[in-house]
């Protein structure tokens, strides 16, 4: 027979931890508020950002910069560092939310042949931060968002050390692996190529006009060299923003599981009491009779 | 029609077709009209104006931007 001291004390701590996961919920709740609204203040910069980063890919004039890997007239050569940004998060309890990206990575790998050795990370979020640095990777950037910078700031830095290897040929691609917020209750990890830019085949280059590039303080480069500069910085930060929404609701939705959970496991702790409290009545009922009755 | 957008880092301003704009460019006032050729070009603070249906409309340019002007598509970023 279960103790029915044992099965009280049971329940009372899932009680508590019931209690937590809803008390966490929450929070997550309200946080995820105020990052989504973040995140969709900044889209339609992003997203318009993109388009002209779009429109002005295919003039081949600038297919010198440097962000086309092209630059000094040569290709790199093939089979050098390939950089990989990845953008997680500093806490736990958010579901499968860091160890997707971490699947995703391996998974990459695997499928686009990259050399283990040749591989820089760098890397936002404690999480990752630690699986990196337990399977030594070799980590060129690692900042956590609890360092206490605000979150353009540490996106300019990781944008200055991504560009700075980029340019000194150090990596020769830039991938980035994070969270793409698609719905609150469906967060998926992407990976995505950022640098070098993809040039487009020669036809599509005769058809797009010349562009005019206002000449302000200097050399044309240079005002193209701060677009691709902004754009890039543009792009990591609202990946940033993405992944902070998603991790706030994936942990909303792992909060609202273990409660319910939790709700599933007292119910079913709750029935084993009382059949236990039934027995004991019933055996102390017997053991009266069988009392009297021997006693007659 | 132009189809213009403008937006800056917390919402998008406008979105929406226009006969003409008139952007505060470095190098002076740029007025865009049709078929206007590809530029792009920093603005400076200024005020941007686009025409919708015979009202002129304004935006200020408080400190800095990017304008890009392609094939009759006019976007605007504000660096605020």
């Amino acid at each position: 027979m279960p103790n029915l001291k044992s099965i009280k004390r049971k329940i009372s701590s899932i009680k508590n931890t019931r209690q937590i996961t809803k008390a966490m919920k929450m929070v997550a709740g309200s946080k995820f508020k105020k990052n989504q609204s973040a995140m969709n203040e900044y889209r339609a910069y992003a997203g318009i950002y993109d388009g002209i980063i779009n429109n002005i890919k295919n003039n081949s004039v600038l297919h010198l910069h440097p962000f086309y890997g092209k630059n000094d007239g040569k290709d790199r050569k093939i089979g050098g560092n390939t950089g990989i940004v990845i953008i997680s998060t500093d806490r736990g309890l958010c579901g499968s939310f860091n160890i997707n990206l971490f699947k995703l990575f391996n998974e990459e790998i695997r499928s686009k042949g990259f050399d283990e050795g040749k591989i820089k990370i760098y890397v936002l979020g404690k999480k990752a931060y630690d699986f990196f640095k337990k399977n030594n990777y070799d980590i060129s950037f690692g900042m956590l968002y609890s360092d206490g910078d605000s979150i353009l700031n540490i996106a300019g830095l990781l944008c200055d050390a991504v560009i700075k290897d980029f340019k000194n040929k150090e990596i020769d691609g830039v991938y980035i692996i994070s969270n793409r917020y698609i719905s609150t209750l469906q967060q998926r990890a992407y990976s995505e190529k950022l640098l070098p830019f993809e040039t487009p085949d020669d036809s599509v280059t005769s058809k797009s006009g010349g562009y005019l590039i206002e000449e302000t303080t200097g050399y044309e480069n240079e005002i193209i060299d701060t677009i691709f500069n902004n754009y890039f910085r543009t792009k990591i930060y609202y990946k940033i923003l993405e992944s902070f929404a998603g991790e706030q609701a994936s942990r909303m939705n792992a909060m609202d599981n273990a409660t319910r959970n939790a709700g599933k496991l007292i119910n079913k702790l709750t029935v084993a009491y009382n059949k236990a409290r039934q027995t004991a009545v019933t055996l102390e009922i017997l053991d009266i009779i069988n009392g009297v009755n021997a006693v007659k | 029609m132009l189809k213009l957008k403008i937006a800056d880092k917390k919402k998008l301003i406008f979105e929406g077709e226009t006969d003409f704009c008139e952007l505060p460019a470095m190098s002076g006032i740029e007025g865009i009209m049709l078929r206007h050729v590809n530029f792009i070009s920093y603005l400076t603070a200024g005020s941007i104006k686009y025409k919708i249906g015979g009202t002129i409309k304004e935006i200020e340019v408080l400190s800095s931007g990017l304008a890009e002007v392609s094939n009759d598509n006019v976007n605007i970023l504000l660096d605020s």
